[in-house]
């Protein structure tokens, strides 16, 4: 390849408010790469000023987006990041030592999710949050599934996954509770289509059953009880994720 | 023959509707009120075409700034000159029969407030059963004789002050299109919880976490099983998902985010 080591890489669908100090944070790599979904606002303004490579198109489904978005990098490693995530200089300046020193192909990158102003470490899962994720990557080990949520990962055979970094990348996952909200319906509506499209939508019975294991494993397995409130509806809508999704595609047959 | 009405005993018949930028619906809702002696339609904070929609169907426009539902709701009975007020919101439809049935019941009324049923729809689909006063009604006493009903002052789902002989639930009912599908439903359990987090707060009283989680299956229960949310398919689900949560999310918006 050729001698860029590392590759940020940004995909954005109308994120003008969080795209400045998202980019401005990610200068640490060796170039960065901006990929526009179909944006209306000022988002491509933005990208021009930081970014060494605007990819514009639109796509309809995430993990082809995600996709298109590795394939523009030039980088040897990519290091991904959503527009509402930041890039401390520390966790920087770890990513710089791995890229340059790892054996292995691909690194976990552990999260620390905000909600308005406020961390809340515990509880995340279960496809409404994540803890950490597979950001950093050699080129061409990771690929996206074809969902429009939450796009499953195929690895390519024989890549070695490395220790998680020890940093934690910091995402504005919510501003507050109706954000939370907001954020289950745009959730449920894409995977709905998601379900429809797959034929099989599964059953009533079993995505309320998935409302209690869910929310059992985000409030109690994974210490959701610990943030109080927030935790408490992290789990609850992570487990009404599914049954909502299910009773939208099932109630609701064409798109909307 | 409203003119004739009007002459011989003063005006009957008000219809009053309280609306904020509802451009959408408006036409839809004024072209079903013609029945009455006159309209009222109060805007509230409009930026949007209402205004100019309203003034198709009536001169009768009150506009003003009120944040709270209560009292913009008692402006908009205060303003009416009828001796009866018929209440409609804007996302609501006055089919015919109804309106005849409201002009022949006030011609010879022993009473002073009627409960109007209330079919509401979501999508294109009316639900029947398993609706709770938080997110919808079965019915609702909204025609009354002038100074029998008054509102109280919470921001949202105000309570109300009657002092009137109540008669008979009105044979036919109000089209209330509730919701377009379930994202709205779901985005209307934000913007009520969102209100009631206000009114809770301004109170200094926002009840107990432990209270309110119990409310999540008592209310379900109630919804779903009692009031039979289980006959309109997943639709009654997620209504009773919604009545259930209403307490618990306004609680935790009230503790956690305090006003803007």
């Amino acid at each position: 390849m050729s001698d860029i080591r590392l590759s940020a890489v940004v995909s954005a669908k109308n994120e003008e408010r969080q795209l400045a100090d998202c980019l401005a944070g990610l200068k640490f790599a060796d170039e960065i790469v901006v990929v526009l979904d179909g944006c209306t606002d000022g988002s491509k303004a933005i990208a021009e000023k930081f970014a060494d490579r605007v990819v514009e198109d639109a796509w309809t489904i995430e993990g082809e987006r995600r996709n298109a978005a590795i394939a523009a990098c030039r980088g040897a490693w990519v290091l991904e990041v959503d527009a509402d995530e930041r890039v401390s200089d520390d966790l920087a300046a770890e990513i710089r030592r791995t890229v340059d020193a790892t054996p292995y192909d691909w690194h976990e990158i552990p999260v620390d999710n905000y909600i308005g102003g406020r961390l809340v470490r515990w509880g995340w899962g279960a496809s409404y949050g994540k803890a950490a994720y597979p950001g950093l990557f050699k080129k061409g080990v990771k690929t996206w599934g074809r969902f429009r949520v939450h796009p499953a990962l195929t690895w390519a055979p024989g890549a070695r996954k490395g220790p998680m970094l020890g940093n934690r990348v910091i995402h504005l996952v919510d501003r507050n509770i109706s954000d939370m909200i907001r954020r289950l319906d745009s959730y449920s509506t894409a995977r709905a289509k998601d379900l429809r499209e797959s034929g099989a939508i599964g059953s009533m019975a079993a995505n309320v059953r998935r409302i209690f294991s869910r929310f059992f494993k985000c409030y109690v397995l994974r210490k959701g009880y610990r943030e109080g409130g927030y935790g408490f509806l992290i789990a609850l809508f992570a487990g009404l994720y599914p049954v909502l999704s299910y009773l939208k595609a099932k109630l609701e047959r064409d798109g909307e | 023959m409203s003119e004739r009405r009007r002459s011989a005993d003063g005006v009957r018949l008000s219809a009053l509707v309280v609306a904020r930028n509802e451009e959408a619906r408006l036409p839809d809702c004024l072209s079903g009120l013609a029945f009455a002696n006159e309209i009222v339609v109060v805007l509230d904070r409009c930026s949007d075409g209402s205004k100019a929609i309203a003034g198709k169907f009536t001169d009768r426009i009150v506009e003003g700034a009120w944040e709270r539902e209560g009292d913009r709701r008692n402006a908009g009975i205060a303003a009416c000159h009828g001796r009866w007020v018929f209440e409609v919101d804007a996302d609501e439809r006055v089919p015919g029969p109804l309106a005849d049935e409201i002009d022949n019941l006030i011609a010879r009324a022993d009473f002073d407030i009627f409960d109007v049923p209330v079919d509401n729809f979501v999508g294109g689909r009316v639900v029947r059963h398993g609706w709770m006063a938080a997110i919808g009604t079965n019915a609702a006493p909204r025609l009354f004789r002038k100074g029998v009903k008054q509102w109280g002052p919470e921001r949202v789902h105000p309570h109300l002050v009657v002092d009137g002989r109540q008669g008979p639930r009105l044979a036919n009912a109000i089209v209330h299109l509730a919701a377009d599908n379930i994202s709205d439903l779901l985005l209307r359990l934000d913007r009520n919880t969102t209100w009631r987090a206000r009114d809770l707060a301004e109170r200094g009283e926002i009840g107990a976490f432990p209270d309110m989680v119990r409310k999540i299956f008592s209310r379900f229960w109630k919804c779903y099983v009692l009031r039979r949310g289980y006959r309109e398919d997943g639709l009654g689900f997620v209504i009773a998902l919604c009545a259930a949560l209403y307490p618990v999310i306004a609680h935790l918006k009230a503790r956690l985010e305090p006003a803007e």
